[in-house]
């Protein structure tokens, strides 16, 4: 496999303004209604915006069209099967938590070292872990407060709509996002 | 099984770990390190070290393996004999691994991609590999929407020219 | 019938027949009236190969938001979107892809028990502008109370597909249109179907266990089902793997999607809401994104979440109605007519 060669610091298609920033964002969806109905303006009258739009759709067309790509395999089989393995040092990443709170700072993670042990120490922690999650998950009650997920809300509501109306214009928001704010 | 919404850490390696490592490969550019990012990844969702966001459980693996991303760039940064160049806007591709098959295009942009500095990198992968908004983008990198728009736009240029002189 | 009733039906009758003269040059087919020409349009797209560019847009309380996906159909199939954003049909299966792979999303029968749209709105033809450069068909279905118009679909004048569709407000403003804004090879030469996944490759569920919805008939304690909602019909009510009930209710214009789970809403673990509302005397949360209008509420230890192609407006009316029938429970009729004819009777 020849390997792209690597341009000048900042360099870009010579084609492009740099500050066309917008040309990005109207293929994602992201531009403002304005901006959208300025720049449609701007590509009816402009072929090289037109050459430099198509440009920056082909980059991100190869990229959405990489394939997906697979762990090796067995990768998720071991680790379901055998726990994940020991975090490499006490400290906050130590200490339990079943319930997700506040992010503390992270703690720097040698992944060279844990690659190093991944093979050899898969320990009985993570299944005995699992064991009692389950085990607390059983025993304590049905939480009394729930979050709807909305945008697995709105994809069940896109299928089963599409099964009583026009397919297309149903299934149509399942190729974009959704759009909730986090 | 879901409690209040959170998934356990088997239940997003089953449903989502895919999702999860093509993620970390597009980020790490090889197997091995994508391996690495995963199981940290889950480590994190295990011990619940980052906040579930309700109504985007894709967007929030995303943003995990992320941090993982970058939590290991800025450790390698302090410690340059680990491998990565100094120079993020000269960081090499990986070699694809002895095994890995050849799949010709997919290989080039995949290399392109690997060859961008990892600020262009991360929010073209996070936009057209996880399939994060703008807004996603800007909360899991801690910077402006405008910021996000900017680097997804030069990164996009960089990946063209690279593709287009690397065909030439 | 009420007399506003019988004179909208009758300026529809006469509009209908105005624009069959006007758009002379429509097939036949296509030129009986507005029910038919949106029934064709509804499965035009599994008759017909097409590949396009289609654009959604809706307005939140930023102003419009759009976002344009590819879209393609061939041999009785349909997919949408590419890279991590895919969805494809065929028949009544339906698959959802993410760069997780594919996800089996629905995969038994439906039966079509929605209302016609006529029984509650009033519906014209007339020729409508050309739309991703191919003549159009438009009917518009008005409120018979206000004759504000809130919908209007224009269908190609040669194949019948619907290739823009427009959701006005109350006040008749466009608040939501899809739309093909390029479309190629439709009445042409036949393509091959796209590729969908086969059934080897679906992904099963993290549990094993069916990831699709089931038909249900007993509803988990707590759940309501009425079978009608302000001119809205049950077409349909499934429980989901994580217990939450999904109603699937259709007025033959609009379907609204009704999901209940037990226990009370959290509002601090929810997305921001475009508009908080209220439904009656309950805080509420919507949200307008490119799957529709979504009005989120609880009452009485239920959540309930509406997600609907009308407007977060539609759906305030809709969830007080709802919650009143939910508190009125259930008659006698409901129920014989529920076990005779609801989703089982349907399969």
């Amino acid at each position: 496999m020849s390997r792209p060669p690597i341009p000048p610091t900042g360099s870009g298609s010579g084609s492009l303004d740099p500050d066309d920033t917008v040309l990005s964002a109207y293929l994602d969806g992201e531009c403002t209604d304005a901006e959208r109905v300025a720049l449609d303006a701007r590509l009816a009258d402009s072929a090289d915006l037109r050459a430099a739009l198509a440009e920056v759709a082909a980059a991100r067309d190869a990229v959405r069209g990489l394939p997906l790509r697979d762990a090796p395999p067995g990768f998720f089989e071991r680790l379901l099967a055998e726990g994940l393995p020991e975090a490499p040092a006490a400290g906050p990443m130590e200490t339990p938590a079943p319930v997700p709170g506040p992010a503390p700072a992270p703690s720097p993670v040698d992944l060279a070292a844990r690659r190093a042990r991944r093979t050899r120490r898969w320990t009985a922690v993570g299944g005995a872990a699992a064991a009692a999650m389950i085990a607390v998950v059983v025993v304590v009650p049905r939480p009394a407060s729930v979050t709807p997920p909305v945008a697995t809300f709105t994809d069940a509501h896109a299928v089963r709509s599409s099964l009583q109306d026009d397919v297309v214009s149903s299934l149509v928001p399942l190729g974009v996002r959704a759009g909730f704010r986090p | 099984m879901v409690t209040d919404g959170v998934p356990t850490w088997e239940e997003v390696a089953r449903d989502h770990g895919r999702f999860m490592y093509s993620v970390a490969y597009r980020l790490a550019g090889n197997d091995e390190d994508a391996q690495d990012l995963v199981q940290e990844a889950l480590l994190r969702v295990h011990r619940g070290l980052e906040r579930y966001q309700p109504g985007s459980l894709e967007g929030w693996l995303a943003r995990i393996v992320t941090n993982v991303f970058l939590d290991e760039v800025r450790r390698r940064r302090r410690r340059p004999a680990d491998a990565l160049p100094d120079d993020p806007e000269r960081v090499l591709p990986a070699s694809p691994a002895a095994d890995e098959v050849s799949s010709g295009l997919s290989d080039e942009i995949q290399a392109a991609l690997a060859a961008l500095p990892e600020e262009f990198r991360v929010p073209v992968v996070l936009c057209d590999v996880a399939d994060q908004s703008y807004e996603q983008i800007a909360a899991a990198l801690g910077v402006p929407v405008g910021t996000v728009r900017s680097r997804l736009h030069r990164g996009r240029r960089l990946l063209r020219t690279m593709l287009t002189e690397g065909a030439a | 019938m009420s007399r506003r009733r019988r004179v909208g039906t009758a300026l529809g009758i006469a509009a209908l027949l105005a624009a069959t003269c006007a758009v002379g040059g429509l097939p036949g087919a296509y030129a009986d009236d507005a029910v038919t020409v949106l029934e064709r349009a509804r499965t035009a797209t599994v008759r017909e190969d097409f590949a396009g560019t289609v654009q959604i847009e809706w307005l939140d309380d930023g102003g419009w938001r759009s976002a344009r996906t590819k879209v393609t159909g061939a041999g009785g199939a349909v997919q949408v979107g590419e890279g991590a954003r895919q969805a494809g049909g065929r028949a009544e299966d339906r698959w959802i892809a993410g760069v997780t792979g594919w996800k089996v999303g629905w995969d038994e029968p439906v039966a079509r028990a929605a209302p016609s749209p006529a029984t509650r709105w009033d519906l014209t033809m007339a020729t409508g502008t050309p739309v991703a450069g191919r003549a159009t068909v438009m009917v518009t279905a008005s409120d018979p109370k206000t004759g504000a118009p809130r919908v209007r679909a224009y269908c190609d004048k040669a194949t019948g597909v619907m290739l823009r569709r427009e959701i006005l407000d109350r006040q008749g403003r466009v608040v939501r249109a899809v739309g093909f804004v390029e479309v190629a090879r439709l009445g042409g030469a036949t393509a091959v179907p796209p590729t969908t996944p086969q059934a080897a490759e679906r992904r099963p569920s993290a549990r094993g266990a069916d990831p699709t919805p089931d038909a249900v008939r007993a509803l988990p304690a707590g759940g309501a089902a009425p079978d009608r909602v302000t001119g809205f019909v049950l077409a349909g009510r499934y429980e989901r793997s994580d217990g939450t009930v999904q109603l699937y209710y259709s007025d033959g214009l609009f379907g609204v999607s009704v999901f209940q789970q037990v226990g009370v809403l959290d509002p601090g673990g929810m997305p921001v809401a475009d508009d908080r509302t209220r439904v009656r005397d309950t805080a509420a949360l919507g949200y307008e994104v490119a799957g529709g209008s979504v009005l989120v509420w609880e009452r009485d230890g239920v959540t309930r979440t509406l997600v609907s192609d009308a407007t977060v407006a539609d759906l305030r009316d809709f969830a007080v109605a709802f919650d009143d029938r939910a508190a009125d429970g259930r008659g006698l009729v409901d129920r014989v007519a529920d076990f005779l004819f609801g989703p089982f009777g349907w399969r």
